[in-house]
């Protein structure tokens, strides 16, 4: 169970993080968010997809880390396989809450909870005189640089969206071994419609520099062989 | 001579849905203009809240978002109708029920209605068939905020605010189909010799000439009924419903909305009751004949739970029946115009979409087009029109009540057609089936006699059943019965969806 409060140099005084280089968090997620800004580097490891929230069915970026539900292809023994470590991931045991009825303040909280937290080892949260540590500083700008791209992602959703791009991917998969294996509930990039954008539509799209992440969305699909061959193969 | 420009009289739902059927078939024609007159003085009648599944077929046609048609039309999810006391209340209980859903009753391809008819005592044919039924009893919504735009896990219909209704198709009409919008009050019409309109004669805009014209005015029936006298089709015999009270009552927040209209009979008549995300719109209508006018009010005071004699219900005279022809030279009727029945089966709107989709699809070209046309469009419509009364009908009389001369009468053989005479006499021995409706236009098909007479516990001769065919029933029933109870788990309830979709929208994929 997540436990999640803010920070204060009272009750946290001492606590400690613990270093999260295998992102055990994640060693049952099949999904992660993406932000627009890392797709051409999260396409080197990852699928990258557009999936529906199911609590407002609005879209959002996902690199795919398994090929199933509760599937980390990626979290392999203790390690993480991925040489890019997409920004959602990098935030744990850190969350930014919106403190209700003020919608740019926030305040950072801490999953108490979590394996990560230590009164002995790791990276501490407030130094002798109390005050937050640039670990925690970092973190904390990491999550409201997160907080920025989201919005902007959210805008290039909508751009995909209103030009009609985005379509439903039935990924019908063969395995090496010749078994058919079927995900659902995927969007992707369609390419044929791209190509068919009458020309304003097109400039639009450059003119938002939206034409490499869409090229790295579209070229992220190839990972997926990748995934299936380590899935089956190992 | 070529029909170019093409006028529509009234500014209800049916002028707005003739509207956007002729412009999406027509508009890319450059040649053509459709022009929608409407009276600043005359109101539009003011209820019609519930359609059928096909409306959503024709908004999708039209272009228009089902998220913004939910928003701007403060539209609510129907799953079909809940028929509350049509059965004897001694012999089947006190609100007793059954439904008339919309998904199809042959989830797996087999008629399980000889099955059922072995075991009726214990379920609802409804519940054996689909599990819409339980949805309905649960106040689930047939789709999730995830479902794309015009998708549903159930059959949907909705109920809708008919004002806002008109508002935005018109606005789309205006936008998407460059359709022309004109106040004015029609006072007359001009005709030629060989009996085609020329002009209408207005009051505030003098005479504006066009090459053919949709009577959408309504009971008036403005030029085809009135100006061009083609006679109207009584049918008070079949039909005894001839008021309606009706009445908008306000709802709480935070209550639930039924996703179903409901349809609860009393002595005279019925009750129907649609909600709406703020308010209710609920309609006594019974025959005169069988109930004085100060009585009905009671008895609807009674309903709603309203002290009072009902006073300010809203009084609505309804001649029931249809025009000989609908179609008549360059004239055609849509909407009420062409005819009216009690709302039982939410067959207003459904018959205006019909028609003017229907309208839409064979426009006439030139002049010399239409006499065949015409032909075809009368002989169509007349036999849906009949066959509606006959599927309006067939919910009285073979009702078991006998609490009042208006059930008794209702039964007797001389108010029913010849051929609702005989579908029933040949339903006793044998269920219905395909085969019984011999044409395109019968508007209700097997799927809805089989509802409404086995959901009214119909005496069909059980059939025998093979062995092959029980194994598959079963197996099919325990596969529906898991199939709900899927739905029931994942289906949100119906005022949290409403408010989703507001929040949220719809994605159209």
């Amino acid at each position: 169970m997540a436990s999640i409060k803010p920070i204060n140099k009272i009750t946290h005084k001492h606590t400690k993080v613990r270093d999260n280089k295998s992102l055990a968090h994640a060693k049952d997620q099949h999904i992660v968010p993406l932000v627009v800004q890392e797709f051409s580097s999260a396409a080197q490891d990852y699928p990258i997809a557009f999936v529906k929230e199911s609590e407002t069915g609005r879209f959002k970026a996902v690199a795919l880390l398994g090929l199933k539900s509760s599937e980390n292809l990626f979290y392999v023994e203790g390690k993480w396989r991925g040489l890019y470590i997409p920004q959602h991931l990098r935030t744990y045991p850190f969350y930014l809450a919106t403190q209700s009825g003020s919608s740019d303040k926030a305040a950072l909280c801490i999953d108490e909870d979590s394996e990560l937290i230590s009164e002995v080892e790791g990276q501490p949260l407030f130094d002798e005189q109390g005050e937050q540590t640039d670990f925690v500083n970092s973190l904390c700008d990491t999550l409201v640089d997160i907080k920025h791209k989201s919005k902007q992602t959210d805008a290039f959703i909508a751009t995909l969206l209103d030009k009609s791009l985005l379509s439903r991917k039935t990924l019908e998969l063969r395995t090496p071994g010749g078994e058919s294996y079927d995900i659902s509930g995927l969007y992707s990039i369609d390419e044929e419609k791209l190509n068919n954008l009458p020309n304003e539509d097109f400039l639009e799209l450059r003119n938002k520099g939206m034409l490499a992440p869409i090229f790295a969305a579209l070229l992220s699909m190839a990972r997926i062989n990748y995934m299936v061959n380590f899935k089956f193969n190992r | 001579m070529n029909i170019k420009r093409i006028a529509i009289v009234g500014g209800g739902t049916a002028g707005w849905l003739a509207a956007n059927h002729l412009g999406a078939a027509l508009s890319a024609n450059k040649d053509v203009s459709i022009t929608l007159i409407e009276s600043p003085d005359v109101p539009t009648i003011g209820v019609g809240e519930g359609t059928v599944p096909a409306i959503r077929d024709s908004l999708k046609k039209f272009g228009i978002r089902e998220t913004d048609f939910i928003r701007e039309c403060d539209a609510t999810f129907k799953h079909g109708i809940k028929f509350i006391n049509w059965l004897d209340k001694y012999k089947h209980g006190e609100n007793n029920y059954y439904y008339h859903p919309f998904d199809y009753p042959f989830p797996f391809g087999d008629d399980l209605a000889p099955y059922w008819l072995h075991s009726k005592a214990e379920t609802h044919y409804a519940d054996v068939v689909s599990a819409q039924a339980r949805l309905c009893e649960a106040g689930l919504a047939p789709k999730k905020i995830s479902t794309p735009e015009y998708q549903g896990e159930a059959t949907y219909a909705y109920h809708l605010n008919a004002t806002k209704f008109a508002k935005l198709l018109s606005k789309h009409a205006a936008s998407k189909f460059s359709v022309q919008h004109l106040f004015a009050n029609v006072t007359n019409i001009k005709c030629s010799d060989d009996g085609y309109i020329t002009a209408l004669v207005t009051k505030e805009l003098g005479e504006l000439e066009f090459d053919f014209y949709i009577d959408a005015t309504g009971f008036a029936s403005y030029i085809l009924g009135e100006k061009l006298n083609i006679p109207f089709i009584d049918k008070s015999d079949q039909l005894f419903i001839d008021s309606a009270l009706v009445v908008q009552v306000p709802t709480e927040e935070n209550t639930d909305i039924p996703p179903y209209t409901l349809s609860t009979a009393h002595q005279a008549g019925w009750i129907w009751d649609i909600a709406l995300p703020e308010r209710r719109g609920v309609g006594f209508v019974y025959s005169s004949k069988h109930l004085g006018e100060n009585e009905a009010r009671q008895k609807f005071s009674k309903y709603l739970k309203e002290p009072g004699n009902g006073l300010s219900f809203k009084k609505i005279p309804m001649k029931v029946g249809h025009r000989s022809v609908f179609w008549h030279k360059n004239c055609v009727a849509i909407g009420l115009s062409q005819g009216f029945v009690e709302p039982l089966e939410a067959t207003a709107i459904l018959q205006a979409d019909y028609a003017a989709k229907m309208l839409s699809e064979q426009f006439p070209r030139v002049k010399k087009d239409i006499d065949s046309l015409a032909q075809r469009y009368n002989r169509a419509l007349t036999y849906s029109w009949e066959r509606v009364c006959d599927f309006i009908k067939m919910h009285y009389c073979i009702s078991n009540r006998s609490d009042s001369d208006f059930w008794t009468d209702n039964r007797r053989p001389e108010t029913m057609s010849e051929h609702l005479g005989q579908q029933l006499e040949h339903w006793r021995r044998f269920s219905p089936k395909a085969q019984d409706f011999f044409s395109k236009f019968e508007v209700f098909d097997v799927e809805n006699f089989l509802y409404v007479l086995y959901g009214m516990n119909f005496p069909t001769t059980k059939p025998a059943l093979s062995a092959g065919y029980q194994e598959r029933a079963k197996a099919q029933i325990k596969q529906l019965h898991q199939h709900s109870q899927h739905l029931m788990n994942e289906l949100p309830r119906h005022r949290s969806l409403i408010e989703k979709i507001q929040k949220y929208g719809l994605q159209n994929i």
